[in-house]
């Protein structure tokens, strides 16, 4: 990578000016991915890079009674001395199982949410936990789910031109919740893929249920989560070898290869039969 | 590009291109020789420093991303009375370290010791996996930044001395 210059912009204004004088800019925040994998292109072509470490709004957490708002630069170290009292078990749990210690006070969220091929570990985790996303381009800013950044065919598609400045999570309890690896990394990802379930249980009956896998493309079958909610523990053995089976065809419509298709499917049951042995 | 920053206490400057990795700047411009280029992945730990009072691999940070910013490498970080006190107790739990990895593992566990509270077992265990040393084993390591953490606490629990 040819790098051309770098601007430094110590507000969101300056980082929207030089974004309108360069559409092409690379943003950067922790940069970890593009010090070990190289930039998406992987060619020599000059790039301006937006250095956005600098600016304070982007490294703020806020926290309300519905929500909890973080900064997209706010590293992931910053994210597990969170207070324990917040409910981000999902998101936590993932972020341990990314790098070392001292590679999490590089890592940013914004950077693991808008990695450009592939969705990484946190951003299974914050589409389980319903997460939002704030958008700011040269025509303003936008509040959209985060599955807003997901195309038509399941694979990632963060707009260009565009800084991703703010992830709102709402502030929901989930009395379950898991993550975990779909097997090995392959060569050419950047991660492994991740499994993502959380569910919340009231009196015996599942109220919410959320089951996502993220590699190359998502996985999320709203009608699996659909005919399962509702359902009072504990569920039939033939009930979870459904879903099992449902996930397996989902993952595999998806373009998950079948090994991974087949683990995802797996996850699920073991989710559900774990969630069922917690509640007894 | 000119790189203006503060490195172990001082205002240093020097020309680097944006993209160089910030332990081979260290290495050949500022003779800070502590530091290993290794896996340039984060995943063997021997190149790290203190960034802005954060650990983090130098290997992974850009030149550009210093600028204005503060270093401590171990040439530093070795006159600090953290560093006293984090090799007095790995010596006392008979420790030796080997020259790739002393740095690193004396850092890894300084950073521990100058957080405001005791560190837990598991944070312990995250911060020092960050370093790839086969020299000694992890409860021995545990044992003695223990014993460090007691020395800087006086043994109380989240509370002044």
């Amino acid at each position: 990578m040819r790098v051309e210059d770098v601007a430094a912009p110590q507000s969101l204004q300056e980082a929207i000016a030089f974004l309108k004088r360069r559409p092409q800019a690379m943003p950067w925040a922790g940069g970890t991915l593009i010090m070990t994998k190289g930039d998406r292109a992987g060619n020599d072509r000059p790039v301006s890079i937006l250095d956005l470490h600098g600016i304070p709004e982007l490294t703020a957490v806020h926290r309300s009674d519905r929500f909890l708002e973080l900064g997209a630069c706010v590293t992931l170290s910053t994210i597990l001395s969170l207070p324990g009292s917040l409910s981000l078990d999902p998101l936590r749990e993932g972020i341990r199982s990314i790098a070392t210690a001292s590679v999490r006070n590089l890592a940013t969220i914004g950077g693991n949410v808008s990695a450009h091929g592939f969705f990484m570990t946190c951003f299974s985790a914050l589409a389980c936990m319903d997460a939002a996303v704030e958008l700011r381009d040269v025509t303003g800013s936008r509040w959209a789910g985060i599955h807003t950044l997901i195309g038509d065919d399941g694979r990632p598609s963060f707009p260009d031109s565009t800084i991703l400045t703010r992830i709102r999570i709402p502030s929901l309890h989930w009395d379950f919740a898991t993550i975990r690896r779909l097997g090995e990394q392959a060569r050419d990802e950047p991660c492994p893929a991740s499994f993502s379930a959380a569910a919340r249980v009231e009196k015996g009956t599942i109220m919410e249920l959320r089951l996502v896998a993220a590699g190359r493309t998502i996985v999320r079958d709203r009608s699996l989560e659909l005919s399962l909610i509702g359902q009072r523990l504990p569920l039939t053995p033939k009930m979870i070898e459904a879903a099992e089976s449902a996930a397996y065809d989902m993952a595999l419509e998806r373009e998950l290869d079948a090994p991974r298709a087949g683990r995802y499917g797996s996850a699920v049951a073991a989710f559900l039969y774990d969630m069922q042995g917690q509640s007894r | 590009m000119i790189i203006d920053f503060i490195l172990n206490g001082e205002d240093v400057s020097t020309q680097a291109e944006p993209m160089e990795r910030l332990s081979d700047l260290l290495r050949e411009k500022f003779q800070q020789s502590s530091l290993m280029s290794d896996c340039l992945e984060g995943r063997c730990g021997k190149c790290l420093v203190f960034l802005g009072g954060h650990l983090v691999n130098s290997c992974l940070v850009p030149a550009f991303r210093v600028r204005a910013a503060e270093i401590i490498t171990y040439e530093g970080f070795k006159s600090t009375d953290t560093h006293e006190l984090v090799h007095t107790s790995f010596d006392q739990e008979g420790i030796e370290l080997c020259g790739f990895c002393d740095a690193a593992v004396y850092m890894a566990a300084g950073s521990l010791l100058d957080a405001a509270a005791q560190p837990s077992d598991d944070t312990i265990m995250e911060t020092i996996s960050s370093v790839y040393c086969r020299c000694a084993t992890p409860s021995a390591t545990m044992q003695a930044i223990h014993a460090a953490v007691d020395l800087k606490f006086g043994g109380k629990y989240g509370r002044a001395r």
